[in-house]
């Protein structure tokens, strides 16, 4: 058995609407070992939360998986609710973009992390507090015993967030998913939330994937990058692969695409221009094709995942020359 | 002559002991574009209230184009109202769910034109902002649900240009959009603020966005301007230790 935990192997949902069938996720291949910290980056609609939320067993009613996902060789897709909930919570747990949305406002913020511990680990209320309370001084809120009597809306965003992931940390899990968890945030507590995340990864070695439409920010904190546009990945690496070696135009027009960078001639940011590709009519040929300044009739064919050498895989006809920065 | 000028603004909410605006002052000439830089919670959106008059201060005053607001007519302030425009943070938010496009972009030239405009000239003022914008115009019938963020926040440009204000105020109008969707918009706003001499207030926590915005930068922190002054200037040579702090938080790679 290798180090995997997570293996997410041709995972493809759809949705079925009224306007006709959604796919948001194609065919996805996805591993993640014991202690690794990666990202999965892209537009919205991109399909990168769906993978997730496939995994954690909340995909919506009109929702169809197919594929597999195991997590320690154990068949987590289309489960009971029964199975999964030994799992969620305790051996995977996940924070969401809105604090406020994931907390319930007629709790006080103690008696939602103490029913953690209470339900998954059966511990009774004082030791279920006392574990709380440690959590809470973990996650660098100010005034721990005292949040722990207040309501969420007493609190600002990112001590909510604080919150949020402490709750996410309670049961320690192997595998914290936290989907675009600095994005309602203002770029100072950002930067806090991001060490606490860093620190959680660093210091107990468990695997943490950040899902987010910051390239910048999934560059700083990860070790192993996926980029994912119109529900496929159309490139993966190491950071610095992705960072100084990317393939893909779209991984390149993403890096460029960021307020961080200059301002080109004619004193423009570098937009992507056009939209992603309507999720209703899938396309034929690559996903980019329609945005992309290399395309031409080659591309009216689905480029295949190609691997180069070190685990960097990227889907492309045209690929980059190597040694280009963004 | 400048256009906007905010002098010594002092305001505290009820029941607060602490001010939410305290002594604040700036002024922007036609043209110019001021970014606001801050934390929530430091007073940016206060800010743009107390502009918009829809917080009443406590002391200090708010000329536009020299002349107070406090003791402007009725009609005065239609006027103001005008000539001064609101982009809002969250596109699908601020659009009415229940218009069309066509509507929500009608509304507003109803309401605030000088004179009564015919079919025709609608349609035409219509045509130009969503050119403006890049938009195509079969979304007329179409209503805010149908878009993406990205187009909802188009949107409301165009709503906001269709009246031809001299200023638009836009509160953090790119931070609930992804990365390559924002730098779309902020070339939108990039090509009107040029094409028309428009001059912008631009609110951001986000130095690195405000930076490409904006002439003169403003940075405030709990209701304070703390340093203000050119965007160059600032961005490579903050004298604050809080406008360091914020130009740290940026992610760079």
């Amino acid at each position: 058995m290798t180090n995997k935990l997570l293996d997410i192997h041709k995972l493809s949902v759809t949705f079925s609407t009224d306007e006709g069938i959604v796919h948001a996720v194609n065919h996805v291949d996805l591993s993640i070992k014991a202690g690794e910290a990666i990202a999965v980056v892209g537009e919205s609609g991109a399909g990168k939360s769906q993978v997730f939320q496939a995994v954690m067993g909340l995909l919506t009613k009109n929702a169809q998986a197919t594929g597999e996902i195991s997590f320690r060789s154990q068949q987590l897709l289309n489960q009971p609710d029964s199975v999964l909930n030994q799992i969620r919570g305790q051996k995977i747990s996940m924070v969401f973009q809105d604090p406020m949305t994931s907390l319930n406002p007629y709790l006080t913020v103690g008696k939602q992390l103490v029913e953690v511990l209470q339900v998954h680990q059966k511990l009774s209320f004082k030791q279920a507090k006392v574990r709380s309370i440690d959590m809470l001084h973990a996650v660098k809120l100010r005034n721990p015993e005292q949040c722990f009597n207040q309501y969420p809306h007493e609190l600002s965003g990112g001590m909510r967030q604080r919150i949020v992931i402490a709750m996410a940390l309670l049961c320690r899990p192997d595998l914290l998913i936290a989907d675009e968890p600095t994005t309602a945030l203002d770029v100072t507590v950002q930067a806090s939330i991001m060490a606490l995340f860093k620190d959680f990864h660093k210091k107990n070695n468990r695997a943490v994937v950040l899902i987010t439409h910051d390239l910048p920010l999934a560059l700083i904190f990860c070790e192993r990058i996926v980029v994912m546009y119109a529900g496929t990945i159309i490139e993966s690496g190491r950071t610095e692969d992705i960072l100084y070696r990317h393939q893909h135009p779209y991984t390149q027009a993403l890096l460029a695409a960021s307020p961080q960078n200059d301002l080109n001639a004619s004193g423009r940011l570098h937009a992507i221009e056009g939209m992603p590709p309507d999720p209703l009519k899938p396309t034929s040929g690559c996903a980019f094709y329609a945005r992309c300044q290399y395309a031409d009739q080659k591309c009216l064919q689905v480029p295949k995942l190609i691997t180069e050498s070190n685990q960097h895989q990227f889907a492309c006809f045209h690929p980059l020359a190597k040694g280009v920065t963004a | 002559m400048s256009l906007l000028d905010v002098k010594n603004i002092d305001l505290s909410y009820p029941k607060q002991q602490e001010k939410a605006l305290n002594a604040v002052s700036f002024s922007l000439s036609q043209g110019q574009a001021l970014g606001v830089v801050g934390e929530s919670g430091c007073g940016k959106s206060t800010l743009v209230r107390a502009i918009l008059q829809l917080q009443k201060y406590q002391a200090g005053d708010i000329l536009w184009k020299g002349k107070s607001l406090k003791l402007c007519t009725v009609k005065q302030k239609q006027q103001f109202y005008r000539q001064v425009q609101l982009i809002f943070q969250d596109p699908l938010d601020a659009l009415n769910p229940r218009f069309t496009i066509s509507q929500i972009l009608t509304e507003p030239l109803l309401h605030l034109s000088e004179k009564k405009l015919n079919h025709l000239e609608i349609a035409k003022k219509i045509a130009q902002v969503l050119d403006y914008v890049g938009l195509e115009s079969k979304i007329l019938n179409r209503y805010p649900h149908e878009f993406s963020g990205g187009q909802c926040q188009r949107i409301g440009i165009a709503r906001a240009m269709i009246v031809e204000p001299e200023l638009l105020i836009c509160d953090e109008p790119v931070s609930a959009l992804d990365v390559s969707v924002q730098a779309q918009i902020m070339n939108v706003l990039l090509d009107l603020k040029e094409h028309n001499n428009l001059s912008l207030i631009f609110v951001s926590h986000d130095l690195s966005v405000v930076r490409h915005m904006s002439d003169h930068i403003l940075v405030m922190q709990q209701g304070s301007v703390v340093e203000q002054g050119e965007t160059s200037q600032i961005y490579k040579h903050p004298k604050e230790t809080y406008t360091q702090t914020l130009l740290n938080a940026i992610v760079r790679c």
